[in-house]
This record gives C-alpha cells, sequence and structure tokens, in this order.
C-alpha cells in the first residue's frame, strides 16, 4: 500500500515537473503571442473603464460591462484611486471601484489610457504562472454643468498572471492561456 | 404433229423460264441475308467501338453525353457476348464517374454554403464592431446572432501556433464576443473554422489573431 502511495507521489510530482519543464519550453513566438494578449487585455480594460466612467452609457450596459470588467480580475485584486487633492492612495476592491466610477458626480466624464507598455517582463514563477507588470498613463476628465472640473493624469502599474489552462469543448480538450489582472497601484498622479 | 413440237417447246422453255426466275429470286434473298448479317455485324464492331470510347474515355465526352450513348446501344439489345461484357464495363466506369461527379458537386456546394456562411460571419462581426451607438449595435448583434445555434456556442480564438499546437485565449461564447465587439469597437480576427449543426446553425466558431 506504501508502495502505491510513493509511486503515485512520484507520478504527481513527475506530471508537475514535467508540465512545469513544457512550459519553460516555450519559443519565443509564443511568449510573444502571449505578451500581445495581456496587453490586449489592458486595452480591454481601458475601453471597459471609459464605458463605465462615460455619463453617455445606458445604466444596463455599464452594469454589463461591469460584469464583463470582473472576468478580467483574479479574485481579491484591488484598484488604487488617487487626487490631487490628498497624497494618500485608497484601495478598493474591483466591484466597488467600477461602481464608484459609474456613479461619479459629474456630468460629463472622460477617460483614456495611453503609454501602456511593460514594465516588468512575464516571468515564468515556480508555480508555473508568468507574471508581470504592465504601466498605463490614464487621463482623467470630468465636467459638471456647474462649471466644477477635474482633471489629473495617474500613472498606473499592473500586476498581470498568466496561467496555462485546459478545458473541454465539444469532446476537444483546449489548452488557452488564461491572463488575470491584478492589483492597479497608483504610481503617480499630476495635473 | 408440228403443232405438238411447238408446245413442248412452249412447255420447256416456260420450264427454263420459271427456273431460271426462281433462282435468281433466290440469289436476291441471299444477298438481302448477306447485306442484312454484314450490317448487324457492322453495328456491333461500331457498338464496341462506342463502348470503348466511353469506358477509356479521358475527359473528351461529359457525363450526359456518354450516358445517351451507352443507352442508345443498350437499345439495340445485341446478343453478342463481347458487346454485353462492354456494357457491364461501361456501367461501372459510369458509375463511378457519376459518384465522383455528385462528389464534386457536394464539395463545391460545400464550399459555396462556406463561403456565404464565412462572409456572413465576417459581415456581422464587422456591424456590430463599427456601430455608432449601443442600441445599433444590439439590433445588429439580435441579427448576427440567427447564424448560430444559440448565444451559448464556444469561440475559440487562436493566438499562436506552433508544429500543429494551438495556443488559445480564454474560450468565450458567441454573446459574449459579440457584446465584447461592441465594446471595444474593433474586429481584427479571421474566420479559422466553424461547424455547421443539420439546421445550418453554428455550433462552434475558431477565430485567429490576425
Amino acid at each position: 500500500m506504501s508502495k502505491i502511495k510513493i509511486l503515485l507521489v512520484a507520478v504527481f510530482c513527475f506530471s508537475l515537473a514535467s508540465s512545469a519543464f513544457s512550459q519553460a519550453q516555450i519559443s519565443p513566438e509564443r511568449k510573444r503571442a502571449i505578451d500581445s494578449l495581456a496587453i490586449e487585455k489592458i486595452r480591454d480594460l481601458s475601453k471597459y473603464i471609459s464605458i463605465i466612467g462615460s455619463k453617455e452609457t445606458p445604466f444596463s450596459e455599464a452594469n454589463r460591462v461591469i460584469e464583463r470588467t470582473l472576468e478580467l480580475f483574479a479574485d481579491d485584486s484591488q484598484i488604487g484611486v488617487s487626487s490631487l487633492h490628498r497624497t494618500e492612495i485608497q484601495y478598493y476592491g474591483v466591484r466597488p471601484y467600477l461602481e464608484h466610477l459609474m456613479a461619479l458626480n459629474y456630468d460629463r466624464v472622460n477617460i483614456s489610457w495611453y503609454n501602456i507598455q511593460y514594465i516588468s517582463d512575464l516571468e515564468l514563477q515556480p508555480d508555473g504562472r508568468y507574471v508581470g507588470v504592465i504601466t498605463i498613463y490614464q487621463r482623467f476628465e470630468g465636467q459638471s454643468d456647474d462649471g466644477l472640473t477635474y482633471k489629473d493624469t495617474t500613472k498606473k502599474d499592473i500586476t498581470v498572471y498568466v496561467e496555462r489552462k485546459h478545458t473541454q469543448i465539444g469532446g476537444k480538450l483546449i489548452g488557452f492561456w488564461d491572463v488575470l489582472l491584478g492589483d492597479v497601484r497608483v504610481t503617480e498622479t499630476t495635473k | 404433229m408440228k403443232k405438238n413440237l411447238f408446245r413442248v417447246g412452249v412447255i420447256i422453255f416456260s420450264f427454263i423460264m420459271f427456273s431460271l426466275s426462281f433462282s435468281g429470286c433466290k440469289s436476291k434473298q441471299k444477298i438481302a441475308q448477306d447485306q442484312s448479317e454484314s450490317a448487324y455485324a457492322q453495328k456491333i464492331e461500331q457498338a464496341k467501338r462506342d463502348l470503348l470510347a466511353i469506358i477509356n474515355d479521358q475527359g473528351s465526352m461529359n457525363l450526359d453525353e456518354k450516358e445517351y450513348r451507352l443507352n442508345a446501344i443498350k437499345q439495340e439489345y445485341f446478343q453478342d457476348q463481347e458487346v454485353k461484357d462492354l456494357i457491364a464495363r461501361a456501367d461501372d466506369a459510369l458509375t463511378v464517374l457519376r459518384d465522383e461527379q455528385d462528389a464534386k458537386t457536394r464539395e463545391e456546394s460545400e464550399k459555396q454554403q462556406q463561403y456565404v456562411f464565412h462572409k456572413s460571419i465576417l459581415d456581422g462581426f464587422n456591424a456590430v464592431a463599427s456601430a455608432n451607438s449601443f442600441s445599433q449595435a444590439n439590433l445588429h448583434i439580435a441579427q448576427a446572432l440567427k447564424l448560430y445555434a444559440s448565444g451559448d456556442i464556444p469561440v475559440l480564438i487562436i493566438i499562436s501556433q506552433e508544429n500543429g499546437v494551438k495556443d488559445y485565449d480564454r474560450p468565450t461564447t458567441i454573446k459574449k464576443y459579440l457584446e465584447y465587439l461592441k465594446d471595444v469597437k474593433k474586429f481584427d480576427k479571421g474566420i479559422e473554422s466553424f461547424m455547421l449543426d443539420n439546421n445550418g446553425k453554428i455550433t462552434e466558431i475558431e477565430l485567429i489573431k490576425k
């Protein structure tokens, strides 16, 4: 019985090791495809944030986009919020952040992201995941009909996790790269 | 006496003439029979040539023409064994040709159907991505969804492929994918493949990053 246990443990360890080994063997072309996929997810997030924040977005559509945005993030991820009027940065869960964004007290909100790039390349971790950091600049403009205007530019660092997963679709085993976003940290806030 | 001799002479002459005319008629019949047999033999030879032409043809005759000629030969009901054997071979050859032509027609029809679907899918994606408003995009989504068996059919997006191994993005559904296009306002993929059910609805679609 104990021999069977040892054998099972050995098989398990071997499968883990071979899985990690096979992921480590990724060609530069595949790696580039994964890098590009992660950047694309950040661009998607940028579009979603812009839609949710915009006052022109119908309520039902904004709520739908919030659900899509949540699917981009790993559980328990946090998003930092800064202001030119205070020094500290407040961190919110993703849903509260998005709901707050949707309910901002302006009549017009325009949010755009630019200079999206890696500041830390995706690196293979011992647990088999790739982890990297992508930085973005966010330009926020909020205007009220009474003339109140707030504008700032924040630099944010977003942790990205990429993991190889498998799923069964139509009887076929599909290997896919699951990109999940982690914390969004504010590193700079300027006018 | 003279009178009797004359009568005998007339009888003998008549007999000779009758004999001559009878043998002439007989030889005419023979000629006619010979001619008929020769014509039949010629018809058999022609039939054999035609059948061999049908069997060995390399594309100079189309299938309809071959079938017409074979049927014409069959209607002659030739009793010649060689002709019968050649008819059987021609029948086999035409069956093979007919099957090949049916398969080709089916393949062309499927290609045409694939082309029509391919274009309709792309048109649907592009219409949603280029919509000017959420309401317009939603109308295009409803229209595009008619091509699919349901809104839940899987959409697989290939991000890279190497040595036959495909790497995918996280699988999604067609409804979510169309909504994604509405949000990002951009469609930059190609169609790699799709599957249809018996009702002509798409049950699975594979896209590829351009």
